[in-house]
């Protein structure tokens, strides 16, 4: 819920700079320790996708705070970049 | 489960029960694994995920079996590359458990976070701070600062279930479950169940609410959280103005453990304590408001001599003049009173030569911690040696001799006669002196009516169903005007030729008994869980109550 908050908050243009590193922080949180393996299912991903691309996640978010992520509302806007 | 097996704990070496848990094992140790779901009376879930600890076991190795060892010649321990929850592994031989760790910590820290996620944090209005585990934890496991900042969810709040005696807050739980495994496993039948998925997910009732259990409170106080509250003490006393004293329930044989919580000779709430010989964790219902008969209306608070209230050193000296004035007098003794008090009547009765009367009272044992007698200490009468076997259920025969002139006198000792097969013509037949908690048209038609203290306002000694001996302590203070019954039975000893010191301190009293009466312990010292004394002399003697929580279900 957290993530998928968080995820959605930058993609309507609402990021911060910290939010990559605090996905990843909250899938190592889950990764590991659930009795339910969905929990490790749903972070894996987020794991994966974060560590690989976060420069891209960070592009993303600096150009909302400047002002330009903001605007770009097509169909697409679930998609990060 | 006697056998130990060495384990070391977080560097230290201890020797525990095989078979133990690590959260439990850790206590033993002297070391806290914060959990919420875990119950030691209720069957693990291993849902919460707090009690995550690191656990390594002796590595061997898997060709030849034999034990690896580290370059420096010790044993090597092969940890677990994820972490375990302690709740759910049994310790073994040889067993490493590493509790302070920085992976350890950092996965409180985050099991921690997620439940606060959607908690509304309002702990200065929540009922159960102070004695909230969430609480405690985030203040010692947690990270003190949440990096939440998105909108929370809401969840019902001030849900009225039980018949309303219980308050659910869904906003403030940790979906521990334990509500709901204590239903399905105490209660016998599904009562709380959780309801959606993921953050939404919440508990709930439908339906039956549990309301007509006798039961069903016990999930008030195994709730670690605000989110059940009981609505009777809701927003009365907040639990650290309160002091904690041990108390029995006297409401039935079962001899249930009680902590009373008092401020200021005020008692607030009565929940259980913990006794796995007796109750496990649990209490009755109808045992947490018996404290209402210390503030109650039908209280007597003060002495009377011929229905006229007076001073207690008047209506004392008058009680010692009645019981006196005829030798043909009887006893009607309590099993409500503890074991001292019981003691010094009967050696009231033996000085003054009295026929001893008791009365049973008996309702339905529902097989679990009421029981089918509804007296705390009907075993004490019997190991007090003021009677020989178990009583009627009224006083009939107490009535015909009196009808028939072989009785003038009777004390009486918080029994309402006048209920119990005795008329308001066999008052003017007999002087009585009744010595009660409650005010009653015995205690209005006897000649002399002592008011006396009640079981909350006095230490004591109670023989459970098991042959238990357990004690309690004293509570509140009684009333102004209102004395133990001890002082007043030693008033009336003395009177009868004998000498006891006046105003008996409780030690005293049961130095003396214990030395009286072989089978209880030097002291009647009876530790933390009560002693079990022997009852072979009270074997053929038939007992109402049947099988239920540690008593009888070993056959």
């Amino acid at each position: 819920m957290w993530i998928s908050r968080i995820t959605k908050r930058i993609c309507a243009g609402g990021g911060r700079l910290e939010d990559p590193d605090l996905l990843l922080s909250i899938a190592d949180g889950i990764c590991g320790r659930t009795v339910c393996a969905h929990g490790e299912g749903m972070a894996w991903p987020v794991q994966s996708n974060v560590s690989k691309f976060k420069d891209e996640y960070l592009a993303k978010i600096r150009r909302q705070l400047a002002g330009e992520g903001a605007s770009r509302l097509d169909n697409n806007s679930y998609r990060l970049i | 489960m006697s056998d130990l097996v060495n384990i070391n704990i977080d560097g230290k070496p201890c020797a525990v029960p095989a078979g133990l848990n690590v959260i439990e094992a850790a206590k033993l140790a002297g070391v806290e694994i914060p959990h919420f779901c875990y119950h030691p009376n209720l069957q693990v879930a291993g849902s919460c995920r707090l009690c995550l600890v690191s656990i390594g076991t002796p590595a061997r190795d898997r060709a030849t079996g034999e034990p690896v060892l580290n370059p420096d010649g010790t044993q090597k321990i092969a940890f677990m590359p994820m972490l375990a929850i302690s709740c759910g592994t049994k310790v073994s031989e040889g067993m490493h458990v590493v509790t302070n760790s920085p992976q350890v910590k950092a996965a409180r820290e985050g099991v921690l976070e997620f439940l606060l996620l959607n908690h509304p944090l309002d702990c200065p209005i929540c009922d159960k701070a102070g004695e909230c585990k969430l609480q405690e934890y985030s203040e010692n496991f947690g990270r003190g600062r949440s990096r939440y900042v998105e909108e929370k969810n809401a969840k019902p709040k001030k849900v009225p279930v039980a018949g309303g005696r219980i308050m659910l807050d869904a906003e403030r739980c940790v979906l521990c479950s334990r509500c709901i495994r204590f239903c399905r496993e105490i209660i016998g039948r599904d009562i709380f169940g959780f309801i959606r998925r993921g953050s939404k997910n919440e508990i709930s009732v439908y339906g039956d609410d549990g309301g007509d259990s006798n039961y069903i409170m016990n999930v008030v106080d195994g709730c670690p959280v605000g989110a059940l509250t009981e609505a009777a003490f809701r927003f009365k006393m907040r639990p650290w103005f309160m002091r904690v004293v041990n108390c029995v329930a006297p409401e039935s044989s079962a001899g249930v453990n009680t902590n009373v919580w008092v401020r200021e000779n005020t008692i607030y709430r009565i929940t259980p304590r913990a006794n796995p010989f007796v109750n496990d964790s649990w209490t009755s219902d109808s045992s947490r408001y018996e404290y209402k008969i210390v503030n109650s209306d039908l209280r007597l608070r003060r002495m009377r001599v011929d229905g006229a209230p007076c001073e207690p050193g008047y209506a004392l000296s008058r009680a010692v003049d009645v019981l006196k004035s005829d030798p043909r007098i009887a006893v009607v003794a309590s099993a409500r009173q503890p074991l001292e008090e019981q003691f010094l009547l009967a050696e009231f009765a033996s000085m003054a030569g009295a026929k001893v009367y008791a009365v049973s009272h008996l309702g339905e044992d529902d097989g679990f911690l009421v029981s089918a007698d509804r007296t705390p200490n009907m075993r004490g009468l019997f190991v007090s040696g003021l009677i020989k076997e178990y009583p009627k259920p009224d006083l009939s025969d107490l009535a015909a001799e009196i009808r028939m002139g072989n009785i003038k006198t009777v004390l009486c000792l918080c029994e309402d006669a006048t209920s119990l097969g005795l008329e308001e013509k066999d008052f003017k037949l007999a002087n009585f002196v009744y010595c009660g908690v409650n005010d009653s048209l015995t205690a209005r038609l006897a000649k002399v009516a002592l008011a006396i203290s009640s079981n909350f306002e006095h230490a004591g000694l109670f023989i459970n169903r098991q042959f238990r001996l357990q004690k309690f302590d004293k509570a509140v203070c009684a009333p102004k005007g209102v004395l133990d019954f001890s002082a007043i039975a030693v008033k009336f000893i003395n009177a009868f030729g004998a000498s006891l010191a006046e105003n008996p301190d409780i030690g005293q009293l049961r130095m003396r008994i214990s030395e009286m009466c072989p089978i209880l312990p030097k002291g009647c010292e009876t530790g933390e869980g009560g002693v079990v004394i022997d009852s072979s002399a009270f074997a053929s003697i038939k007992f109402p109550e049947t099988k239920s929580l540690h008593f009888l279900d070993n056959e």
